[in-house]
């Protein structure tokens, strides 16, 4: 027999008990287990099994994260500044040339294959040689994030922007539309999906860039903060600054939600 | 009043034999049009075969001018080799260097291999037991896609602390970098499995065992494949960026101290080195992807 | 038309459905998806589930099956009261649910293994029905190289091979085109009558449960309770040139009309 729903006074919210016990599941779990790691790390500072140097307790790295702030920010800022400025201008590079690639038959037969085959190469390690050519300044981390980030920009982009459905390229064709119209009005819109994919991923390597950029240029910025830290044994401060980083890479990732929404809200309207 | 009965007689007057159809009107039985013989084929002409193999054509002949015009641009302005090396340049340095080159290779390549290795078995183990125990993927699933917002690479020198400049903390971030895409894609194959064949094999009291082992995974291995794509890259990723830090030895270690002697040539001999290392791993995955697909029957 | 609650005994029933009712979101926001169903299925009977989409056949069968809970009342297969899956149930889908890796044969052995039988002793067995159902020559292909048709006749072997007591089929037929299905009603028909299993057929095509069962069951239109018991008078050994006798015909469009009235009761009603 099953049983009876209970009409309590809070049934109207979350609905019923059974409602109520799943998403407190499915909160609690992934919380609690995060609290059960961070227990079980001061646990094992505790019984001293690593050196305070290998493992530094919980509150060690809040006490840095609560007085440095002020130190830790800086060199955050300078980061951030430097992957947005390295995402954009791959960003606009990229789409760019999507459109170029999507628009000119010659330009895409041309350059596109060629396109595909430079992701073959292992941007990341050509960091140093943007050392050599741009100096040890903020230039060089900042052209080196855009190279890491421009290729799967492009592929994204020109993919979403030349695989619009057929049948409205057609219907402009018919009302003779150029290309460009078509590129604008029809493309775009529709291959916003594609394109925000390829930003994504853009944007995590223009993060990776930078900050192995300042691994290898050492100079300031949270990637030199944690290579720095790290290597004067100063791990409490190396965890902080990492902490401070996945603040700077949520905010940089949410700027591009915010972004992606709003093309989204002006192109739905438009249609 | 023109009522005709429908008989099978009567049907049959009207169904035409298929044969006789010709274009237009109805022809009596017996009288069969000829049908045209096909034309005989136009010779192939040099303009349409130039058109066919124009998509090859044209990318190959673009890059080979852009590498003609770079050889002759760095050698008409005398151009710093340091900055800009022209393309012979870099193949002599392939060919001068081949012996570094190809000791360094083992030193970068087996780490990565190694990390990659190990991080599938580890992340297919982890997979599994997140699988087995829905409790445990609830707890932990979302905490490992949260933890992907932090860049893995940041963590390159806690590894270096942790485990030294030596071989075991390239191999230890390599497999670290390496192991969420696998989890995070078996995952989603195994318990992705078609709900049909779930309730097939409940109806037959399978156990979870059997079901696991019978569907579940042979069902996640193309998630496991396309993951592993991504697996190998990283793999690669995360030694070269280590041998930056550590500066001890492989192909990474090599470009820092080409490039700090400015010998550019070198440097971009060993990124194409690195771009043919890694894509005979990448390679490998396509082919283990190929014959998974092919056991699938697809 | 009879109630057949009351004209088959307890006893005399393989499958007993009594006051089943299946309510999902139990609460303010409740669906009730069964009523107050009702009804007895004899040993070797072949019944048929027909009914408009949505009108909780798929959800009975499932019951049926013990692949789905109840909110009241209860169910028993074989005299047992049904509390879970059980070993003696042959089930089809609409999906084939072939293991794309498996050959045709490793395909209808799945369940043999599954319940840890002996392998040579069922696969000969495996590979007659095979042959019956016209797979002789398909053993060792996979199934992505079968048809729509011959991938659902190799779960029909499937179904059968480790000789179930009741047959469940839960619209097997409707992904197929019409002329394969019409096909596929004549395999199932050689099949069913060699074999004789009481089998449970959820449909929404009249011709096909007509054709196919000695009863049909007409389902109203959600909360799905049963409306109708047909009882179908041709004999066994049924040939398919009586779907086009005037007969046949009659009981579809009594039938239909069972079906309209339901769904107009159901337009009233919304």
């Amino acid at each position: 027999m099953a049983s009876l729903p209970r009409n309590t006074p809070f049934s109207g919210l979350f609905g019923t008990l059974q409602d109520r016990a799943i998403i407190l599941r499915k909160a609690l779990l992934p919380v609690g287990a995060m609290l059960l790691v961070l227990w079980g790390w001061n646990y094992v500072v505790d019984i001293k099994v690593f050196p305070t140097v290998v493992l530094p307790p919980p509150s060690d790295v809040l006490d840095v994260l609560l007085m440095q702030n002020a130190f830790l920010f800086e060199h955050t800022l300078q980061t951030f500044l430097e992957c947005l400025g390295g995402f954009v201008l791959a960003a606009m590079f990229g789409v760019g040339l999507a459109m170029l690639v999507t628009v000119s038959r010659v330009a895409r037969e041309m350059l596109y294959p060629n396109l595909v085959l430079f992701q073959l190469i292992p941007t990341i390690a050509l960091a140093p040689l943007f050392v050599l050519w741009f100096g040890l300044g903020s230039e060089s981390r900042l052209a080196y994030a855009m190279c890491l980030a421009l290729f799967p920009i492009v592929v994204a982009s020109s993919t979403g922007l030349m695989n619009t459905n057929p049948y409205f390229v057609r219907l402009c064709d018919s009302l003779t539309a150029d290309r460009w119209q078509i590129l604008f009005r029809v493309r775009f819109p529709f291959a916003l999906p594609h394109i925000f994919t390829g930003l994504r991923i853009g944007l995590t390597l223009a993060i990776i860039g930078v900050v192995v950029g300042e691994f290898v240029t050492a100079q300031s910025g949270i990637g030199y903060l944690i290579s720095y830290a790290s290597s004067s044994l100063e791990t409490a401060m190396a965890l902080a600054a990492i902490v401070y980083l996945l603040g700077a890479g949520l905010v940089l990732f949410i700027l591009l939600m915010a972004f992606e929404f709003t093309l989204n809200k002006i192109f739905s309207t438009e249609s | 009043m023109n009522t005709h009965a429908i008989t099978v007689e009567s049907l049959d007057k009207l169904a035409s034999d298929p044969e006789n159809v010709s274009a237009g009107s109805g022809h009596q039985t017996g009288d069969k049009k000829q049908v045209a013989s096909t034309p005989s084929r136009p010779r192939p002409t040099v303009n349409s075969r130039i058109r066919q193999l124009r998509p090859i054509l044209l990318p190959v002949l673009f890059a080979l001018g852009v590498l003609s015009i770079w050889e002759f641009l760095v050698w008409v302005t005398n151009y710093p080799a340091a900055i800009l090396p022209p393309p012979t340049d870099i193949l002599g340095a392939l060919i001068d260097n081949r012996i570094v080159l190809l000791q360094n290779i083992p030193a970068t390549a087996g780490v990565a291999l190694g990390g990659f290795a190990i991080a599938t078995v580890a992340g297919i183990a982890i997979s599994v037991a997140m699988t087995w125990s829905l409790h445990l993927k609830e707890a932990f699933f979302p905490n490992i896609i949260a933890f992907q917002i932090v860049p893995k690479v940041a963590w390159a020198p806690m590894f270096v602390l942790w485990l030294g400049i030596g071989m075991e903390s390239r191999l230890g971030f390599a497999t670290f970098i390496s192991i969420f895409p696998i989890i995070i894609s078996m995952t989603a194959g195994l318990y992705n499995t078609d709900p049909t064949l779930l309730r097939l094999c409940r109806s037959l009291t399978a156990s979870k065992w059997q079901v696991l082992v019978n569907v579940r995974f042979p069902y996640s291995l193309p998630y496991l494949f396309s993951a592993m794509k991504i697996s190998i890259t990283l793999a690669m990723i995360g030694v070269i960026v280590g041998e930056f830090i550590t500066s001890q030895q492989g192909l990474g270690y090599l470009i820092l101290v080409a490039a700090g002697r400015a010998e550019t040539d070198l440097v971009m001999a060993t990124v194409l080195v690195l771009c043919f290392v890694g894509l005979f791993f990448y390679g490998l995955v396509e082919l283990g992807t190929w014959l998974v697909k092919r056991w699938f029957g697809e | 038309m009879t109630d057949s609650a009351t004209t088959i005994s307890r006893a005399d029933a393989y499958v007993n459905v009594d006051g089943v009712r299946k309510i999902y979101n139990p609460g303010p926001k409740q669906v009730e998806a069964l009523s107050e169903v009702h009804c007895r299925v004899r040993e070797g009977e072949f019944v048929s589930l027909l009914g408009p989409s949505g009108c909780g056949k798929s959800t009975l069968l499932m019951m049926v099956a013990g692949l789905e809970s109840l909110s009241t009342g209860h169910i028993d297969v074989g005299g047992k009261p049904m509390e879970g899956t059980r070993e003696d149930i042959g089930l089809m889908f609409q999906d084939s649910t072939l293991l794309p890796w498996k050959t045709t044969l490793e395909n209808v052995m799945f369940p043999i293994k599954i319940l840890k039988r002996s392998d040579e002793e069922y696969r000969e067995t495996a590979i007659n029905l095979l042959t019956r159902v016209g797979l002789g020559d398909f053993l060792d292909k996979k199934p992505s190289q079968l048809s729509g048709g011959m991938r659902q006749r190799a779960a029909i072997c499937r179904a059968l091979v480790y000789d179930p007591s009741l047959l469940l089929m839960d619209e097997p037929f409707s992904a197929l085109d019409a002329i394969t299905r019409d096909e596929m009603n004549q395999v199932l028909m050689g099949m069913w009558q060699e074999f004789r299993k009481t089998g449970l057929f959820v449909t929404h095509s009249i011709r096909e449960s007509v054709f196919l069962s000695d009863r049909v069951l007409v389902m109203s239109a959600r909360p799905g309770r049963i409306v109708a018991d047909l009882t179908i008078p041709f004999p066994r050994a049924r040939e398919f040139s009586l779907v086009d006798t005037p007969e046949f015909n009659e009981i579809c469009a009594y039938l239909r009309s069972k079906i309209s009235e339901q769904e107009a009761v159901g337009a009233q009603a919304a």
